[in-house]
């Protein structure tokens, strides 16, 4: 499947040539070495442009990976992810496990935005959560943003370290697919707990940070917001606001309406994550 | 000028050396995967040993504006050792076609006995399958019949010799290895290789084509410097600017460029050099302030 959709989107014959006759060799049983030495030849055989794609091949790309974000994608790592889903599933733990052990960047960067094309995606659970544990932006990018992967498999407390991880990193949570439906109590009071000793520090949070907390507001949380709508900027404002309007709480109107915050006026999560992402990116 | 040094164990090296081969014109260096003065025992250390040259010597030789390759194998040596190397051939595949990987070596002879024989040829046979360059060792002990084996071995093998760099040469090897076609290098290296006023008369007596020089610089009694300094000597001595050129710059480049993993692109315009970038968490500095600026200017020169 990933194997034709990647062929589609090849601009060159020379690139499709290649491919289509490794992933052949790969999904043949042939030696892992063979499958070792087309995956990091991809960047050389292919070629490192960024993806174009038209609109039907986006969407079959996101009918295997609902956050596909092409922005993020090259022509060689789409060529690295459709081999990796050549490798036949008894033995691809095996086989990918070593490569794993022994990636440069841009590999390690391939083989976790790979993980979820993959149809025993769920055996590497463990792979994916200790990836998390690396200190390369990009590595932890490819788990933690535009991937479905650990939405769908990982463990509450997995789940918690990565989005508190993501703000250390001040990563774009907007990304982080599943948001959302994965807030829990416990997060919310963790990201509450950092957010204090942010403040203590006499340092901001990320306006991200309370999209978290809807739904587990309790009195607390809610001074804490009160705060926020009080002292903080334009933005925090905002955030503060959805947060509680989102939460459904009896005197959501009664707050904002006291802060001048007029509810049509209020963006939506992912209009505030763009703007603060743009905000680091100009520096 | 623009210096290449094809042959440094930078691994070995401090960041003084760095600095001062940026100052004395060197834009790139090839790390060759070698024996680290300690027979490994462990297939884990290779491994690490790979991931190093291929991740951190690579960042670490940007910090101080220089461009960074390797070539991958399994040496003669610890060739020797069977059981270890069997783990290592293993590994090779997945290290031999990374990225900024120029060659498969040094591989060849040590003591020319039959496991070196065996794993030299399992490596000639990855080069050819992955199309890329050798560079091949030849022995300090029976040297001469070392490397004119090396050669029989790889062209048994049906290996390009245009394709193939044969390393540490002397007066005695020189005119056999050009004449059957390869790329002929020199090692400047004190006391066990070449002294550079001998390696001004073979560029005198034998020309530019095919010869390139190196210093192998490792963690021996060695010399980081040893490809500019030999330039200087050239010019001094009355030979061109292009002989130099194409001595210590230009061969070394159309032969581990083949790939195409290294092009003078990489380069020529500077790269951005930002000593507070991180390589896994760590930098280089340790309490010195960082510099920044392009690599063209970030020392003195």
């Amino acid at each position: 499947m990933m194997l034709k959709i990647c062929l589609d989107i090849l601009p060159d014959e020379e690139h499709r040539a290649w491919l289509e006759a490794k992933a052949l060799e790969v999904s043949t049983g042939a030696k892992a070495s063979k499958f070792y030495l087309a995956f990091s030849s991809a960047p050389r055989k292919t070629s490192k442009a960024p993806l174009t794609l038209r609109l039907a091949q986006l969407e079959q790309l996101r009918s295997l990976q609902p956050a596909f974000n092409p922005a993020t994608w090259t022509i060689d790592e789409l060529c690295r992810v459709t081999l990796m889903t050549c490798l036949p599933t008894e033995t691809n733990h095996e086989v990918l496990e070593k490569l794993f052990g022994t990636a440069d960047m841009r590999e390690s960067v391939a083989l976790y935005k790979g993980l979820s094309f993959l149809e025993n995606a769920e055996a590497f659970r463990l792979r994916a959560i200790d990836g998390l544990r690396t200190n390369i932006t990009p590595v932890f990018d490819a788990i933690a943003l535009d991937n479905p992967y650990a939405e769908k498999y990982f463990a509450e407390q997995p789940w918690n370290q990565m989005v508190l991880k993501a703000m250390f990193m001040e990563r774009p949570l907007y990304r982080v697919y599943g948001l959302d439906r994965r807030r829990n109590k416990t997060l919310a009071l963790i990201l509450r707990d950092y957010a204090h000793e942010r403040w203590s520090a006499h340092r901001s949070v990320s306006t991200e940070l309370w999209r978290n907390a809807v739904g587990f507001i309790d009195a607390p949380l809610l001074e804490d917001l009160q705060r926020v709508l009080n002292e903080g900027t334009g933005r925090e404002r905002f955030a503060a606001a959805l947060a509680i309007r989102e939460s459904g709480l009896a005197e959501a109107d009664t707050i904002l309406d006291k802060a001048g915050i007029a509810p049509a006026d209020l963006p939506e999560w992912d209009e505030l994550g763009r703007a603060e992402e743009a905000d680091k990116t100009l520096g | 000028m623009n210096f290449i040094d094809p042959h440094v164990h930078m691994i070995s090296r401090t960041t003084d050396d760095y600095e001062a081969m940026r100052k004395a014109g060197v834009v790139a260096v090839i790390e060759p995967a070698f024996w680290t003065g300690q027979p490994r025992t462990e297939a884990g250390t290779f491994k690490d040993y790979f991931s190093s040259i291929l991740g951190w010597e690579r960042f670490r030789a940007s910090q101080f504006g220089i461009k960074h390759y390797c070539t991958i194998g399994l040496n003669s040596k610890e060739s020797n050792n069977e059981a270890l190397a069997e783990e290592v051939m293993e590994l090779l595949p997945m290290f031999a076609a990374k990225e900024g990987v120029v060659a498969i070596g040094e591989i060849g002879y040590d003591d020319q006995t039959a496991a070196e024989d065996k794993y030299f040829r399992l490596q000639i046979e990855l080069a050819k399958e992955i199309d890329f360059p050798i560079m091949i060792h030849t022995p300090h002990r029976d040297k001469k019949r070392g490397t004119y084996r090396s050669m029989d071995v790889l062209e048994e093998h049906g290996m390009d010799p245009t394709m193939v760099v044969i390393d540490h040469n002397n007066e005695e090897t020189v005119r056999e290895v050009l004449d059957r076609g390869y790329w002929a290098a020199f090692t400047i290296y004190p006391n066990t290789k070449m002294g550079n006023e001998r390696m001004v008369e073979i560029v005198k007596e034998y020309g530019t084509d095919r010869i390139i020089v190196n210093s192998a610089a490792d963690w021996g009694v060695s010399d980081p410097l040893a490809v500019p300094k030999t330039a200087a000597l050239m010019l001094q001595r009355g030979l061109t600017e292009n002989d130099v050129h194409l001595t210590c710059y230009q061969n070394a480049l159309t032969v581990y460029g083949k790939n195409g993993e290294m092009t003078e692109a990489d380069w020529v315009d500077g790269f951005e050099v930002d000593q507070n970038a991180l390589f896994e968490g760590n930098r280089v500095l340790r309490g010195q302030a960082p510099k920044a600026g392009s690599s063209k200017n970030i020392i003195n020169n």
